[in-house]
């Protein structure tokens, strides 16, 4: 095996040189990009170029930090992002970067900014942006080359308006399909109200022809509310009969845009595919993740249609960028949802004092006939190829859980997805819910072939342990994928091992969900960003509501080190609270109100309507100062 | 002078022109090794190059990493070739056969046919070994760019790349 092993092959390529049609093909490009980087047509570049000139004539010695470069079409200029949560990121193999796009701010808003890594530094490029999409999700896309964006404008929610409904969750019918979208039985279902275009539609709109049935749990409005015009029951949903549940007690309608695909190249973002269902791709953005299969060079979309968040939650934690499931959730004893006094802890999302006073974002999951939110169903695959995405209906994976993850395997050159199941006695659909859930385990690995899910055989070693995916943002580069838990642990999967293996490194960034986790230059991992939570006990439970961070990590060698920038912080784990749920389980009741008080048996629960107080929220520490 | 002093911020950076002249030659020899149709090689290498200029002064790619960023670049144009190969083939087979290794001269036609030979053997090899054959052999990367190129670890880069050129071998003394 030494390093002249191939010369007897190599011999028979010697002769061949580049024919001159190459040279002259690629001297024609050339030229023609020569010409384009030297007369700019945007004005930020030449106005940030004419200021370089005008600094460095002053002899200004901080000329430097103003530069503003043309990087193949686009105006970058160095600097630092600000805090956030929930960021898309990629690396972009084309270019050699990494490539960061929005998140939440820490006011709660939707960011719209496109950063890149370069190994050492950020730098804001300019020119075309997707705007402020949420549900976001990101993968490198050589074939198009560049990087690949999912999500979808940031919907519009109206308090006390048409657009707001009393979220009182619709019964299924049991066999009932709420939601299916017109594709077919098993098509992703659509459990989002939707406008048509691109912009929101008009609150009171009701659905466009050709638009998905709407939301089980959003779409019936309450009896003490007035019918929202811009929902519909679904087939297969009836209004649930006898008094309601005193849930959610403004649950919000947002009015959700169809899913956009961008691509960004090095001449900023461009709009891709159809804008029109249902080639527009997966339905359910917020748990569309993607990753690029090198061996068919498809980006691969992943996408559940039964659990999770299915739209833009007005307040609490922004989506998790890794996983897009179920976000830490501060549980407080309360009564139950019948009017009953029961131990039953119910999920009182936490929301940030600026947020909108919509109320508390209800999980818009399908809800049984006995008001338990139903879970498992099936991940629904997409491929983007040749722009356009394309439904793999064949490709269905039972996902008896919540929580799965997408990534790319450089060790096979193939998409990888991970599912991950709770143990049945932790999420059997019992109300009330199991007061503590057992840690879930991964349970099925699947390598993309192009068409289909070929199921792995994972050791049993593996399912002895790996990490919690709920709530993680993974990332591969040079081998090995990494996932970064939320509460700060490092797993590795290895390919030819089929297994995880947990890294432990000091001076590892605090946990935090939301996280923006890509490859980044020279086969690191980069890491920026997310909300911070806070561990409680020995379960890994956390609690949700910190601010988000604006700190840089690398991992490269094993070993992270920390770039700069404030790290985030967790939330205070409010008064009453005495139980957390294990962060990323998928068996939060959304059916309960929330009282952050134990009451006594008898009495009297709080009756929240349409427009009412905004709810208790927990304290929201000071941003940090710095790491 | 404002051309001068984008130069200037931007920092030294090879004129592309003579990393084209560098590397022209590998990138094609990859490309043929991966698509055996030189035709189709010579397409896919000006896309590669045409690709690499368009993005060089955005990437910045540091002098000794140039090699490594434009052989991604190329391994990510074949796999896209590959991609529309079926359509092409389909197409040749209506209107004949496209060009593979001319011997128009005599001098060149064992050469010629080793080339034709290894190719034909490297077009065996799972997706992964091609290239790793091709990286090494035809490109002419060492393990440690070939590692680069393909995201994994060098002595893994090494390791496999052995075994495929076993294969290779194999092949060829199987049908010489």
């Amino acid at each position: 095996m030494s390093d002249q092993d191939h010369r007897d092959l190599s011999v028979a390529f010697e002769e061949l040189r580049a024919p001159r049609a190459t040279a002259d093909y690629a001297d024609r490009v050339a030229r023609i990009k020569a010409t384009d980087t030297v007369y700019p047509h945007r004005w930020p570049q030449a106005v940030a170029t004419i200021l370089a000139v005008v600094v460095a004539l002053a002899g200004a010695g901080t000329f430097l930090a103003l530069r503003s470069a043309r990087q193949g079409g686009t105006a970058t200029t160095t600097g630092y992002p600000a805090a956030r949560a929930g960021a898309a990121m990629a690396y972009d193999s084309t270019a050699g970067v990494t490539v960061m796009y929005g998140g939440m701010s820490t006011a709660g808003s939707p960011l719209a900014d496109t950063w890149l890594w370069n190994g050492t530094g950020w730098a804001q490029s300019y020119g075309a942006s997707p705007g402020r999409l949420v549900g976001i999700h990101m993968s490198d896309d050589p074939a198009d080359g560049g990087v690949l964006l999912l999500g979808l404008l940031e919907p519009q929610v109206q308090n006390g308006s048409a657009g707001c409904a009393v979220g009182i969750p619709s019964t299924i019918v049991p066999g009932g399909s709420a939601g299916a979208s017109p594709g077919g039985s098993d098509a992703p279902a659509n459990p989002m109200p939707r406008s048509s275009g691109g912009s929101p539609a008009p609150a009171a709109a009701p659905p466009p022809p050709g638009s998905s049935p709407v939301a089980s749990s959003v779409a019936s409005p309450a009896p003490t509310a007035p019918p929202s015009p811009g929902v519909a029951p679904s087939p297969g949903v009836v209004p649930p009969s006898g008094p309601p549940d005193a849930v959610c007690p403004v649950a919000p309608v947002p009015q959700i845009s169809p899913v956009q695909t961008w691509l960004f190249t090095g001449n900023g973002w461009h709009r891709v595919g159809s804008t029109s269902k249902p080639s527009n791709g997966p339905d359910t953005p917020s748990l569309s993740q993607l990753a690029y299969d090198g061996a068919t060079g498809q980006v691969v979309a992943v996408s559940s249609p039964s659990a999770g968040w299915t739209g833009y939650p007005p307040c609490g934690p922004p989506l998790a960028a890794g996983s897009g499931q179920a976000q830490p959730a501060i549980v407080c004893p309360v009564a139950g949802s019948n009017g009953s006094s029961s131990s039953a802890p119910p999920l009182v999302p936490s929301c940030a004092p600026q947020a909108p006073a919509c109320g508390v974002p209800c999980r818009q999951a399908a809800v049984r006939s006995d008001g338990c939110p139903t879970f498992g169903g099936s991940l629904s695959t997409w491929t983007w190829f040749h722009g356009a995405w394309t439904e793999r209906r064949g490709a269905i994976v039972p996902l008896t859980g919540a929580s799965a993850v997408v990534f790319a395997d450089s060790g096979s050159d193939h998409a990888m997805l991970v599912t991950q199941s709770i143990p049945n006695t932790a999420c059997s659909l019992a109300c009330p819910e199991p007061a503590t859930v057992p840690a879930a385990q991964a349970t099925a690995s699947y390598s993309w072939t192009g068409t289909a899910w070929n199921s792995l055989a994972i050791s049993s070693v593996t399912n002895q342990g790996g990490p919690q995916l709920g709530g993680a943002s993974v990332a591969a580069a040079k081998g090995q994928a990494l996932v970064f838990t939320g509460d700060a642990q490092l797993w590795s999967w290895a390919t030819g091992q089929r297994q995880w293996s947990r890294q432990t490194a000091s001076g590892q960034p605090g946990g935090r969900t939301g996280v923006a986790l890509a490859e980044g230059p020279s086969g690191s991992i980069v890491l920026f960003g997310g909300i911070g939570i806070a561990p409680l006990g020995s379960t890994g439970a956390v609690v949700a509501g910190g601010v988000p961070g604006a700190d840089t990590w690398t991992w490269k060698g094993g070993v992270w080190q920390f770039v700069t920038g404030a790290v985030p912080s967790a939330a205070a784990i409010p008064s009453g609270c005495s139980d957390v749920r294990t962060y990323g389980n998928p068996c939060t009741n959304p059916t309960h109100l929330p009282v952050p008080v134990p009451q006594a048996t008898g009495a009297p629960l709080p009756q929240v309507t349409a427009g009412g107080p905004p709810l208790p929220s927990p304290p929201l520490p000071s941003p940090p100062s710095g790491a | 002078m404002i051309a001068a002093m984008t130069r200037v911020v931007s920092g030294a950076l090879t004129p592309f022109e003579e990393v084209y002249a560098d590397n022209a030659d590998a990138v094609f020899r990859f490309c043929v090794s991966q698509l055996r149709d030189q035709d189709v090689a010579e397409d896919v290498a000006s896309d590669v190059f045409a690709a690499a200029f368009a993005a060089y002064q955005r990437v910045h790619p540091e002098p000794d990493g140039v090699r490594t960023w434009l052989f991604r670049i190329a391994r990510n144009a074949v796999i896209d070739q590959y991609r529309r190969e079926g359509r092409r083939r389909s197409l040749v087979s209506r209107i004949g056969h496209a060009r593979e290794f001319p011997s128009s001269v005599e001098e060149d036609a064992e050469q010629r046919s080793d080339l034709r030979s290894i190719c034909g053997a490297i077009e065996m090899l799972q997706e992964r070994d091609r290239q790793l054959v091709g990286l090494r052999v035809a490109g002419g990367l060492s393990y440690a760019e070939v590692a680069a190129v393909l995201n994994m670890r060098e002595g893994a880069a090494r390791m496999a790349t052995h075994r495929a050129l076993e294969h290779v071998r194999a092949s060829l003394r199987a049908d010489p």
